[in-house]
Formats: structure tokens, C-alpha cells, sequence
């Protein structure tokens, strides 16, 4: 996703001047030939997350829409103050890109890690929160709204799924048939769901963006179920969104997310999955359970 | 149009007085300053505000001193006294560029403005627009890490069109102080200029200085609450407006 994000980059920079691209000296070596080429549209600003944030907001109020990218916890916690003031109490554009969020970055520890971006962000006005669960997906999704004129956060992931399912912002696509459950899977974690549950006999859905100011429409004939939400970082922004639909069709929701506790151990992705029970054999336990 | 200083200090007290809200001394402390920048340069040197010049109230507390600046530069008009933190006023206590002409951003939260002012002059050479900017801190403001993040940005990029305002009015006595200012901006490429922030003749001198090789600097020496004898350097005042007959005093003291 990566090295999608600076070939998408690379398109909206050479659509025309109304872009720059601010790092907070993350990913510079894939941005080198680019920043040669744009030196005063490709910045890296060092290791100042607040202040590049205000930078940002500045070239916003001239009518340049900034990309910022660093990685989740200092983007997005260190930096959120200034998200919420210069963007979004300011109703300034922007593009903020991620990477390592929720433990992409397993073995670096705690201060690398971010299940908290997403459900953060959502109490921003104005956020629209795109978490794509396939290079193709983040490029698709970034090229069609990198100028939509809202705040985007693009959450870049290392783990992608096999397949990529979605392209617009809001969509929901029904991936598997079922009748006990409908299950909602939100971006990368949408392989662990097919891994697991694929012999239940549940509804797979999945999702890779939320849309600010209007709800997730699942396309169902189901009714009085359970709803499982099952989202790779701390519960809660996805529920907000279905809410409506719960109640009209009498779903029961029930959220599936990262732990809200430190995970203390180093290791890999997949051993993280497996402390919060995010991996196939646990996702397959507990949705036996509640179904 | 424009009013006198001692009109726009009756203004400010009188809006907080209405409302029993606002940070007088504040205000009082850059009124002078931001009299020059409205008021004086655009009307003596026949430029425009936003257009030509640029201008960020980081200090947002300050946000009475600015209205009353806007309302004798006819960006707005004197209804604000009145409106001054109404429910569904323009004129809040910090103010928000989304609702008043001639503000560019929205201020309060303290280390905004001057990331922000970085950001617009970046954005003006991607234009190829070369015009100064100024930014408007206050001294305990200088506490805040953005602040020195953005003088490392502006020495690393050269940003000799900024210039820093900071409004030295002894707020940091009370906290954490910045010691020798001078020399910490020397040690960032500032040029720096130490000036009385009350004296019209020699802010006006300094800030119409042409743009020159290095950022600027400028320690406008104030006093908190300057106007008004109750007030200055007074932090019983800092965020206290005056009862009918405190108002009633100083705007007969302010005659």
C-alpha cells in the first residue's frame, strides 16, 4: 500500500498545483525521485507532528490541498488537537495518510501501536475514515477523493486481503450468504473473517470507508439477528453508522475489536491478531458463540 | 472611520463589560499593534490586508483588541460591542474565521497561529507570491513546542517574509519564562528588533521594514492591561470584565 500511496502521489501532483504532499520524515526514501523532481510540493518537515499539521492547515487556507502522512499514533494521537482545530473547527481540506495503526508495527511496541485512530477521528466533524483492505482499494479511494474538499484519513495497512471488493466511499458489499448472522468486516481484517467463518452459516459483509454525516446501508433480507461488527482497531465507529438499520430491522449489534488493553509482547502481526482474538480460530469461536 | 485608541479601548471594555466576558489586559497589551497593522499601514501605505500583507492573531485571547481594530479599519462595524459573545454573536471570545472578514484563521487553542503562518508562506512561494506575513504570539505562548518547532521551520526555509510578533507583556512572569528572548531568536536566524509595543511611531517603523534576508523578530515590549491603571499588570484582571460602575469609572478614566 505504500508504494501504491506515492504512485497516487505522483497522479496529484501532476494533475496540477493545487496539492503538496507533507512528511513527518516517514517515508522519504519512496517519495526520493518525486521530491527531486517537486521540491516545493514534496516537504518533509522532520519530526514535529503538531506543528506540521498547522503547516498543513496554512497551505490549506491558500486553496493547496496538504497530504500529510507520518505514522498513526503521531499523526493522528500526537497530532490531534491540531487536526481538530485546523481542519476541523476551520473546515479546512485535507488527506491524512497512515501507517502502522493498529500494530502494523508488532514488534516496535506499544508507542508504535494505534487501535485508537479511527474511533478518535470519528468525533471529528466532517472526518470521512477510509480503511482499505487492498492496495487497489487505498489507490482507487485516494485518487477519487484526495480533492473532495473534506478531511480523509486514509489508514494504510501492511496486512491486505487477497481479493479487493470496493472503490467508493460508503459502499457496503455482501461477500457471503448465510441466515443465522449478518457479520460486518472492515477492511483488512475482512481475510481472518472468511478464514474463520466461512463454514458458519452467517451473511458476510464488507466495509472500507465510513462516510461523514450519512449511515452504512447493508443490503439484507435479514431480520432479528445478530449484527456482528468486527473492526481491526478499538469498536465503535462502525456502529454509529448502522444504527438506523438496527433498529428498523431489529438487528442485535454486537462489536468485535482490538482489546482496550497494551499489548505488552513484541512478536508479529498474527501473534498480535491472536492477543486480541482478532485471527480466524478466534473470530470462528466467538461468532459459534453468538450464534 | 477610524477611531482613536482611547475610542477602541472604550469599545473593548464596554463589549466585556455587556457580556462579563474577554481578556481585557490582553487585548489592551497589542491594541496598539494591531491599530498599526489594520489601520495605519494600510492607510498610509496603500496596501490591503490579506492581499497584500498577511496577518494571524495566534493569540486569540486577544480577540477584543482585534474587533476593535477591524471596526476602525471598516472591515466591521461597531454593532460588535453589543453582540460581543451573544449566542448567536460573530464576535466570540476567540475569534473564528468563518464569521468574521478579515480573520484568516481561527485562534485560541495557544501554538496555532504561527504553524499556520508558516504553512500560508510555503503555500505563497508554491505561488510565486512573495508578500509579508505577520504573527502575532504572546509571550506565554512561547511556551508551547509548536512555537519552536516553526522557528526551526522558518530558519531551515528561509522564511524571510515572516515576521513574529511577540507581545512581551510579562505573562510568563506568573509561569514558566523564556529567559533571553533575543538570544534564542538570534539562534534560530531571526533578525531581532526589541521595541516599545505601545509607541505608534516606531511600531510602524518596524513593521513596514522592507523584507531582507532573514525572518524578523519583533519583542513588542507591552504592559498588560496598558490603558487603564486598575488593569496593568494586574492578574486579577486577566480574565475579569467590569461591573456597571468599574465600566462606568473607566470609561470616564479613558476620557
Amino acid at each position: 500500500m505504500r508504494k501504491k500511496f506515492v504512485i497516487s502521489c505522483e497522479k496529484m501532483i501532476n494533475q496540477g498545483n493545487d496539492s503538496v504532499v507533507i512528511l513527518g520524515d516517514i517515508g522519504v526514501y519512496g517519495f526520493r525521485n518525486l521530491e527531486h523532481q517537486f521540491p516545493s510540493r514534496i516537504l518533509n518537515l522532520g519530526i514535529m507532528e503538531q506543528s506540521m499539521v498547522g503547516v498543513g492547515a496554512g497551505f490549506a487556507s491558500r486553496g493547496i490541498i496538504p497530504t500529510l502522512h507520518s505514522i498513526a499514533p503521531f499523526l493522528i494521537e500526537r497530532a490531534f488537537e491540531q487536526i481538530k482545530v485546523d481542519f476541523g473547527y476551520q473546515k479546512f481540506p485535507a488527506n491524512f495518510v497512515s501507517v502502522g495503526a493498529s500494530f502494523d508495527y508488532a514488534s516496535l511496541g506499544c508507542t508504535h501501536h494505534c487501535p485508537a485512530d479511527l474511533p478518535i477521528l470519528s468525533n471529528i466533524p466532517g472526518v470521512n475514515l477510509f480503511v482499505p483492505g487492498h492496495s487497489e482499494e487505498f489507490s482507487n479511494m485516494f485518487d477519487l477523493n484526495w480533492n473532495s474538499m473534506s478531511i480523509n484519513y486514509f489508514r494504510l495497512s501492511e496486512n491486505e486481503n487477497n481479493n479487493f471488493y470496493l472503490n467508493k466511499l460508503g459502499e457496503v458489499k455482501k461477500i457471503k450468504s448465510g441466515r443465522k448472522a449478518i457479520v460486518l468486516a472492515v477492511g483488512p481484517i475482512l481475510d481472518q473473517a472468511l478464514l474463520g467463518l466461512s463454514e458458519l452459516d452467517v451473511e458476510i459483509h464488507y466495509i472500507n470507508s465510513m462516510p461523514f454525516g450519512s449511515d452504512l446501508k447493508i443490503i439484507t433480507d435479514l431480520e432479528n439477528i445478530p449484527v456482528i461488527i468486527i473492526e481491526p482497531y478499538y469498536s465503535g465507529p462502525v456502529l454509529g453508522k448502522i444504527q438506523n438499520q438496527t433498529f428498523h430491522l431489529n438487528l442485535k449489534p454486537v462489536q468485535i475489536g482490538v482489546k482496550k488493553d497494551f499489548s505488552l509482547n513484541y512478536g508479529t502481526y498474527k501473534t498480535h491478531l491472536n492477543f486480541h482474538e482478532l485471527d480466524a480460530e478466534s473470530l470462528s469461536r466467538k461468532v459459534r458463540f453468538l450464534i | 472611520m477610524i477611531k482613536s485608541l482611547k475610542d477602541l479601548r472604550k469599545q473593548i471594555i464596554t463589549a466585556s463589560s455587556l457580556a462579563n466576558e474577554g481578556h481585557i489586559p490582553s487585548a489592551f497589551s497589542i491594541l496598539e499593534i494591531l491599530y498599526v497593522i489594520y489601520v495605519v499601514i494600510p492607510s498610509k501605505y496603500n496596501v490591503v490586508i490579506l492581499k497584500d500583507f498577511d496577518f494571524i492573531l495566534s493569540k486569540g485571547h486577544g480577540s477584543l483588541a482585534l474587533y476593535a481594530a477591524l471596526t476602525a479599519s471598516g472591515h466591521i462595524d461597531e454593532s460588535w460591542v453589543e453582540e460581543f459573545c451573544k449566542d448567536q454573536s460573530n464576535y466570540g471570545g476567540h475569534p473564528d474565521r468563518n464569521k468574521v472578514s478579515g480573520v484568516v484563521a481561527s485562534t485560541g487553542s495557544l501554538g496555532h497561529g504561527l504553524p499556520i503562518t508558516i504553512g500560508r508562506i510555503l503555500a505563497n512561494r508554491q505561488k510565486n507570491l512573495k508578500q509579508r506575513s505577520f504573527c502575532l504570539v504572546g509571550d506565554g505562548e512561547l511556551n508551547e513546542g509548536t512555537i519552536w518547532e516553526s522557528l526551526l521551520l522558518a530558519e531551515n526555509f528561509k522564511l524571510n517574509e515572516l515576521c513574529l510578533i511577540v507581545d512581551n507583556n510579562n505573562s510568563t512572569t506568573r509561569a514558566i519564562t523564556s529567559f533571553n528572548l533575543e538570544e534564542k531568536f538570534k539562534s534560530f536566524g531571526f533578525q531581532v528588533i526589541s521595541i516599545n509595543g505601545h509607541d505608534l511611531v516606531e511600531l510602524e517603523k518596524t513593521l513596514t521594514m522592507p523584507i531582507s534576508e532573514n525572518p524578523i523578530a519583533v519583542i513588542a515590549n507591552t504592559i498588560k492591561g496598558n490603558g487603564l491603571r486598575d488593569m496593568e499588570n494586574s492578574f486579577e484582571w486577566h480574565h475579569r470584565s467590569p461591573n456597571k460602575k468599574e465600566l462606568s469609572n473607566y470609561l470616564e478614566e479613558l476620557k
